[in-house]
């Protein structure tokens, strides 16, 4: 990590956590498959209402998971500017509410960052407002144990090595790089050996490249095959 | 600022049609609404059509803010007014935004999904943008080929050709084919992986037409035959 522990103190410093969040303290004694604290009820999108803030979503995903959610100030002024249309005002189910809030964030290109581990959990909400990216946030990534977290939490920094059985690692990072230029800055992909590559990033990201690396090792596999095939003579000659 | 969910009276308005259509095997939600223009509706504007598409489907759009003033003064024509039934929404919808630079992709699914949205305005004024192309498997090729908006990404493996080289010969392809290839953004692609597979990213109808001849081109290959490669239309893409 490039960042210092004066970087760390100034996140904490800045810390703008709603005051809700005390209102269900008991979540954060309980984690998720993540380590995550649970969502408590659904999430009650104000009735009638148009808009909301993204600023309004992170504090009602902090209220609901009693979690300590950090900003610089920088992060919240802009959370708080822009404004989500609602096409529904119906209720997101508890085991949607991660899901809901962290797409709409990650689409403005905002991500969540782990700063701890155990309880409680602390998440630290990175974007474009203060000119960081995640690489300068002290964050302990979360490991993926299955491809589903990933879809539940798409603004969620994982880190994830992948290992391929017919792959050069090196070789796949050079040609997958222009798939991989990310301007928010908070993925990363560096290979480790010849057979493994090591992911950084938020998991709408790491989901897709996930399943599109099982698919192109599954097709280097059958390759060899393929190019037998090819090298045979034509029919005829 | 919002605007009205329902459109004005002169735009687009649903209509039941009644029966969900069947599943299109792709993870979007089915449109469960049709639509219906007044008679003597000539035009709408693209916020219209967005918000009738997010009702019919039940999805939330994520939009910039930016991106949705220029849609509610960006309009398009209609040349007569006329029913669209559920099974048809996304085609339809679609079909009036992509040639007005709009993207579209699912950030996430479950009861209440969010439907990503993209344009060129976006990308001028908002700095930082994450969209990722949906994963598409060859099985569900029929499908995405009625959605022209819609950001996939797909792997092609050939038997034959060596991908590396077709990517060179792929950029002296002209119009669509090259905005595919040296786009700007990033979002439309196509990469090379190894010798023998080829990434292909885009508007899915696009993407499923090149794919598709892609595949003559390799089967020619291996019979020995010349073959000569044309760039698709979208429209051909979309059939």
């Amino acid at each position: 990590m490039r960042t210092s522990l004066g970087t760390l103190a100034f996140l904490f410093a800045a810390c703008a956590s709603p005051s809700e969040t005390t209102a269900n303290a008991s979540a954060s004694a309980r984690v998720d498959d993540l380590g995550l604290a649970p969502v408590s009820a659904p999430l009650v999108l104000p009735p009638g209402a148009r808009e909301v803030s993204l600023a309004w979503l992170v504090d009602e995903l902090a209220r609901l998971t009693g979690q300590e959610l950090v900003f610089v100030p920088e992060e919240r002024e802009r959370l708080e500017a822009l404004v989500e249309p609602l096409e529904a005002t119906s209720v997101v189910p508890d085991d949607e509410v991660y899901a809901f809030v962290e797409s709409l964030l990650v689409f403005h290109g905002y991500v969540l960052a782990r700063l701890k581990e155990g309880t409680p959990t602390m998440l630290a909400v990175v974007g474009p407002g203060s000119g960081r990216s995640s690489a300068e946030v002290p964050y302990v990534p979360l490991e993926i144990h299955d491809r589903d977290a990933l879809a539940r939490h798409p603004a969620l920094l994982f880190q994830h090595a992948v290992h391929f059985e017919n792959l050069d690692s090196r070789q796949l990072q050079t040609q997958l790089r222009q798939l991989l230029v990310d301007p928010t800055g908070h993925c990363n992909v560096v290979p480790a050996g010849e057979r493994s590559l090591i992911f950084q990033g938020y998991g709408l990201r790491l989901r897709s490249l996930m399943v599109l690396l099982a698919e192109i090792d599954e097709a280097s596999a059958v390759r060899p095959v393929a190019q037998t095939q090819a090298e045979q003579p034509p029919p005829g000659r | 600022m919002r605007m009205a969910v329902l459109p004005s009276a002169s735009l687009v308005l649903p209509l039941l049609f009644g029966g969900a259509p069947p599943d299109p095997g792709l993870p979007l939600p089915p449109a469960r609404e049709g639509l219906v223009f007044e008679a003597g509706t000539s035009e709408v504007t693209v916020e219209s059509l967005l918000s009738a598409l997010a009702r019919s489907t039940g999805q939330e759009l994520a939009l910039h803010s930016e991106v949705r003033r220029e849609f509610e003064r960006t309009k398009v024509k209609l040349e007569s007014a006329y029913q669209v039934p559920p099974e048809e929404v996304y085609s339809f919808v679609e079909g009036l935004l992509a040639p007005e630079g709009v993207l579209i992709a699912p950030l996430t699914g479950g009861k209440r999904p969010v439907l990503g949205v993209w344009a060129p305005a976006g990308n001028r004024t908002a700095g930082l943008f994450v969209q990722e192309p949906m994963p598409l498997s060859p099985a569900h090729y029929d499908e995405a080929a009625r959605h022209p908006a819609l950001l996939v990404r797909t792997l092609v493996v050939f038997e034959h050709i060596d991908t590396r080289q077709l990517q060179t010969q792929l950029r002296q392809l002209q119009t669509q084919l090259r905005q595919l290839l040296v786009d700007p953004t990033g979002f439309q692609n196509v990469v090379p992986v190894g010798e023998r597979a080829l990434l292909v990213q885009g508007r899915a109808a696009y993407v499923v037409g090149l794919v598709r001849q892609l595949h003559e081109v390799d089967a020619a290959a291996g019979r020995g035959e010349p073959v000569t490669l044309s760039v698709p239309s979208s429209e051909e893409g979309a059939r």
